[in-house]
């Protein structure tokens, strides 16, 4: 099961509480893996599939991440951007 | 009491679900399509001792935040059996909040970012410095050394930020209305690293930023849950 939160259905829940569903949509839940996929970090889970190899070969290096700042730019914030990209390398801490 | 080793950011009971007759899990790396790992939960969703923490007293702990996640984990267990018989109350959905806002703050997916952006704020600040003469000359030779130069952040740096950004994440699930969608199409679900997603609703697909939300604050989110 998955849990999907939405502010297009608050007033719904406020009134009725918790709300559930059940699908037997193919496309439905293959566009959910699809988005689950996506997001993944550094790797994502699930059985062995043919539809999950194409979906590792579609988002092979292709995380959600920030864009690399531009420390020459003038902004007197430096904001994190979203974005989906390769993963940003971390300089290793070898501190405490 | 000994120390524990291997820091899972993906729960071992979450990727039980996931497992096959070998009690073993699929896992789709992302840096080399190639290659499938067939691993058992214990030994993936891991990272070395990634929530042990700096001490006063100059060691380490390792073990403190991993048992505070326990304690949520434990109690998702319990969500789970009352969700089956569609009996979520005011304090399952709290369970439930604190659960996804967990696994949202503890992944590398967060944690990575926090760091790198502390990363930019420092090299920025850095920079600016220097430009308004504010930083001694650099010596001759090495006049490009502060835009060349790496920042490392230290890890705990974004184990600090972990409790606000789950604050700011309890405010984000305030504003939806929650729900249960089962899957009963035969085509398992996946998982992932990074389990909690939300974006623009207003998006398609190919154009969906991270965590965004549209113009008028519209959000979807879903959190694939342990067990069908």
């Amino acid at each position: 099961m998955i849990i999907i939160g939405s502010t297009m259905s608050k007033d719904d829940y406020d009134e009725n509480g918790f709300l559930s569903g059940k699908t037997s949509s193919k496309k439905e839940i293959e566009k959910i893996n699809r988005l689950v996929a996506k997001f993944a970090y550094e790797a994502f889970f699930g059985m062995k599939s043919a539809k999950n190899k194409e979906l590792q070969e579609e988002f092979a290096d292709y995380s959600p991440t920030i864009a690399k700042h531009d420390p020459n730019s003038d902004e007197l914030e430096v904001i994190p951007k979203r974005i989906f990209a390769k993963r940003r390398e971390k300089a290793r801490w070898e501190g405490r | 009491m000994s120390n524990k080793k291997r820091h899972h950011y993906v729960p071992i009971f979450y990727l039980i679900e996931f497992t096959d007759s070998d009690e073993k899990v699929f896992v789709y790396r992302k840096d080399d399509a190639r290659l499938v790992l067939h691993q058992k939960p214990d030994n993936t969703g891991f990272r070395k001792y990634y929530y042990a923490q700096p001490v006063e007293n100059g060691g380490r702990d390792y073990n403190a935040l991993e048992d505070q996640f326990c304690i949520i984990e434990t109690k998702w267990g319990d969500f789970i059996s009352k969700a089956r018989r569609g009996e979520v109350g005011p304090k399952e959905l709290d369970t439930l909040v604190q659960f996804i806002a967990l696994q949202h703050v503890r992944v590398p997916a967060t944690r990575d970012a926090i760091e790198l952006n502390l990363a930019d704020q420092v090299k920025a600040t850095t920079l600016k410095l220097e430009k308004f003469g504010k930083l001694p000359r650099p010596p001759k030779g090495f006049e490009n050394i502060l835009s060349e130069i790496e920042i490392t952040i230290s890890p705990h740096k974004s184990i600090e930020a972990m409790a606000p950004i789950a604050l700011e994440f309890g405010q984000i699930l305030a504003r939806l209305g929650l729900g249960i969608l089962y899957n009963g199409s035969g085509i398992p679900f996946i998982t992932s690293d990074n389990p909690v997603i939300w974006f623009n609703p207003e998006q398609g697909e190919s154009e969906i930023i991270p965590y965004s939300e549209s113009s008028g604050g519209d959000i979807i989110l879903f959190f694939r849950c342990p067990l069908t």
